[in-house]
């Protein structure tokens, strides 16, 4: 296959198969392929980022998923059942024809075969039964996290043990957390004095002006930081006045839990900390002010600090999900949940605050990428005959135990029962499907939920508020997200932006769908269907992490036709592994012979002859290797006849009502049950 | 049966006809499988060790003990449950033990998607699916 690719450059990668053993891709290129639609027109494409993989063998593969993020969509049925078409601008470019269970491309040049079984990733479904560890490369960690630093994420895998980081140990280059939290390289910082209980020290900032209002109409978030395990609340405000209000909620609520006084607080001087109100509140509390000089910033830096973090993550978050900044009200709450359950080099040796605050080891295992995109099913009663029977929903952060923030339309709803698609970015905002309302219970969106005593004025007692936060302005000015709009492809010149990611095997693992799900390129309709009963429950492992750079750092291909499993005795003894199966062959007939299963006889006339077939399984071991060659000889019990062939069909079957009596006796002798297997 | 890929076909003659195989035990896929193993089980319980079957339900078999207490065995293709004194359940398990490859699984707790919880002092039996 090497003399079809162009501009071949030496490139290491290795692809997992569904084996569980990897190839070895020894370089990338092009090629080019003249793909044929129903009619047999021909259409050259380019092929870009192609992977050679000298032991594939004479098959090629073709990933749809790298159609789609092309632009493309791939289409299952159709006119007929037997053909996969590839549609281009809805216009059918190329055809997959069935040949043997699976699509092959119809091309002039090589076979290559459609991969459409590409997003079942079998590492998560191993993962699913064997043990409670959650893996994931470091960027898919990075991501179910909230696009933390790869450093804490480290250290994490190091102190939790339900968290495994594999692959390659150096820091990936994060797209989105660049455009996210690029800064200057600091200045040196100056060792402070540490805090050695919980609440001795506080510290608070605001952050804002938002540019864009939260859904529940804040502008700004407030932040209240333990000095002493780092733990940080977060509030989002519609106005600076509120900040008065929640100090007293996060008091109560701190002294409350932790059975102990806040004994300083430091901020700046913003308008909000030194009214007079607030520094009558802090009085008779006997908490001491510590407030900053005017245009130091640096001495507060505890909070600056966790604000420049949260404001980067969060932003990075909105960036990976696609969502629009009107959520940040929601990303700075998850942001600063998932910050309150990892490490950070303030702490000792990967602490987190939430342990350090409570001694309670928080629990990582079932973390979900924000803004990951699920459905629930609507029930019958609640829907008309035509509206959709699940309604979509993103998912938007965590709201306690088991319970989630998602949203529907454009309303933030709870929900016990969060099952996800994938996590594929979606445009925002959704069409707003129809929600019954009952379906969840719509509650108030936090930020709005308190009335606003509005004592501390802006008015002439109270000076202007004192913004010093530049991090804010920042969101407005973003850059605006790289995209692939669908333009207009001519066949054969495609722009280059699109056609990079035609590109061979690259697919980051996906969640397993059911089987029979039609797919296409759609991105909303692409992952329609939910998720089968035993994967409900929200676990990494099942969850799509997206492949956010370009680097192509995994690749997966799970081969279709992979299966050496002959379907035929023909097959079996003339194909791959040959005297294997003549072995296994050999040792079913004698077993037969042994069991003196029949005789050689004369058919009687007017009797039919009942057919047999031989099945062939490969059996695997734990690591998918094949352990033994299985041959079993079969009646084709269908082709009996009834009165002629057989009389009796009859399964020895307990009836349920003679089950319940019987226990019912044994209920009342107590007589023992036991149970046996033959 | 016709005779299957890879055994040695005789050689035919014009007046033997067509040469078959003439099944003498089951074999995977018949029709009359299920039929099969339930006559040797049939055949062994009431022949060999005295159980009589329910005329309302095939799959329930019992016997009275030398000890005057009774014996259920109820069987679902291949999972048996016994319902009794305890002394006559092991009894009955060695004896099919020696026909069968029995595989003992003690006191039952799940039988047919079923769970059973027993509560010996209240005399009650909790099933739940």
């Amino acid at each position: 296959m090497r003399e079809l690719f162009e501009n071949l450059t030496d490139h290491k990668a290795s692809i997992s198969i569904a084996s569980g053993e990897t190839m070895e891709a020894s370089g990338v290129g092009e090629i080019v392929i003249t793909v044929k639609d129903g009619n047999d027109c021909p259409t050259p494409i380019r092929l870009q980022e192609v992977l050679y993989v000298p032991t594939l063998g004479p098959n090629n593969l073709i990933s749809v998923r790298c159609i789609q993020q092309a632009g493309g969509t791939v289409v299952f049925g159709g006119a007929t059942q037997d053909r996969v078409g590839i549609h281009m601008n809805g216009v059918e470019m190329g055809v997959a024809k069935l040949r043997r269970n699976t699509y092959v491309l119809s091309v002039d040049t090589p076979n290559v075969h459609m991969n459409y079984n590409q997003s079942i990733a079998v590492r998560a479904a191993s993962d699913l039964t064997s043990s409670p560890k959650v893996s994931g490369t470091l960027m898919e960690w990075h991501q179910r996290l909230g696009h933390q630093g790869f450093d804490n994420i480290k250290r994490l895998a190091k102190t939790d043990t339900a968290i495994e980081v594999k692959g390659s140990l150096t820091n990936p280059t994060c797209e989105y957390c660049q455009l996210a939290k690029q800064t200057r390289i600091p200045n040196s910082n100056p060792a402070t004095h540490r805090a050695t209980t919980p609440l001795e020290l506080i510290h608070s900032d605001v952050a804002g002006p938002m540019a864009t209002l939260s859904l529940g109409g804040a502008k700004y978030f407030l932040l209240f930081i333990d000095d002493y395990s780092r733990h940080t609340t977060v509030y989002t405000i519609k106005s600076k006045s509120e900040v008065i209000d929640r100090f007293r909620q996060f008091k109560l609520e701190m002294e409350n839990q932790l059975n102990t006084k806040i004994k300083r607080f430091r901020s700046d001087g913003g308008g909000e900390y030194t009214s007079k109100e607030f520094g009558q509140l802090l009085e008779v509390s006997g908490i001491i002010r510590e407030q900053t000089a005017p245009y130091t910033p640096e001495q507060n830096g505890v909070a600056e600090r966790a604000n420049r973090t949260i404001v980067g993550r969060t932003k990075a978050m909105l960036f990976a999900a696609g969502l629009s900044d009107s959520l940040w009200g929601e990303a700075v709450h998850t942001t600063v949940y998932l910050k309150n359950r990892s490490p950070t080099s303030a702490l000792a040796k990967g602490m987190t605050p939430l342990e350090l605050l409570l001694g309670e080891k928080p629990h990582l295992s079932s973390l979900i990428p924000f803004g990951a995109k699920g459905f629930k099913h609507v029930p019958k009663e609640l829907r008309s005959k035509w509206e959709p029977n699940s309604i979509r929903y993103t998912f938007t952060g965590y709201a306690g135990t088991n319970q989630f923030w998602v949203l529907i339309g454009n309303k933030i709803h709870i929900t016990r029962d969060l099952r996800l698609a994938d996590t594929t970015r979606n445009p925002f905002p959704q069409t707003p499907s129809q929600v019954s309302e009952e379906l969840f219970v719509p509650i108030p969106i936090r930020e709005s939920s308190l009335s606003i005593d509005n004592t501390v004025t802006s008015s002439s007692e109270d000076p202007p508020v004192h913004n010093p936060h530049p991090e804010p302005e920042v969101l407005e000015n973003l850059p605006p997200l790289p995209q692939t709009p669908p333009g207009i492809h001519t066949p054969g010149e495609f722009p280059p932006d699109t056609i990079e990611d035609v590109i061979h095997i690259r697919q980051p693992p996906a969640p397993p769908r059911p089987p029979e799900e039609v797919y296409s390129a759609r991105p909303r309709r692409a992952n329609a269907g939910q998720l089968p009963a035993r994967f409900r429950e929200p676990n990494i492992s099942q969850l799509a992490i997206q492949q956010i750079t370009r680097q192509p750092s995994e690749y997966h291909a799970y081969h279709t036709i992979g299966s050496t499993e002959p379907a035929s005795y023909r097959e079996a003894i003339t194909g791959p592994n040959q005297r294997n199966w003549k072995e296994a062959i050999e040792e079913e007939l004698s077993s037969l012979h042994e069991n003196k299963t029949w005789v050689i006889a004369q058919l009687p006339s007017g009797r039919n002859a009942v057919k047999c077939k031989w099945v062939f399984r490969e059996k695997k071991g734990v690591e998918g290797e094949i352990v033994r060659y299985k041959a079993r000889l079969v009646a084709k019990g269908f082709t009996q006849q009834y009165g002629i062939d057989y009389l009796e069909t009859y399964a020895p079957v307990v009836k349920l009502g003679s089950l319940r009596i019987l226990l019912a006796v044994a209920a009342f002798y107590n007589y023992e049950i036991h149970q046996g297997d033959i | 049966m016709e005779i299957p890929e890879g055994v040695p076909i005789p050689r035919t003659s014009a007046n033997t006809g067509t040469p078959v195989c003439r099944l003498l035990r089951g074999l995977y896929g018949l029709k009359q499988s299920g039929r099969i193993w339930n006559k040797a089980w049939d055949d062994f319980l009431i022949g060999k060790c005295h159980f009589k079957r329910s005329a309302e339900d095939y799959a329930v078999y019992y016997r009275i003990s030398r000890r005057h207490t009774p014996l259920w065995t109820l069987i679902w293709v291949d999972d048996v449950l016994w319902i009794g004194n305890p002394n006559d359940i092991k009894e009955s398990k060695q004896e099919l033990g020696l026909r069968f490859p029995l595989k003992d699984l003690g006191t039952a707790h799940f039988f047919l998607g079923m769970k059973i919880v027993r509560k010996l002092d209240e005399r009650k039996i909790i099933l739940s699916q």
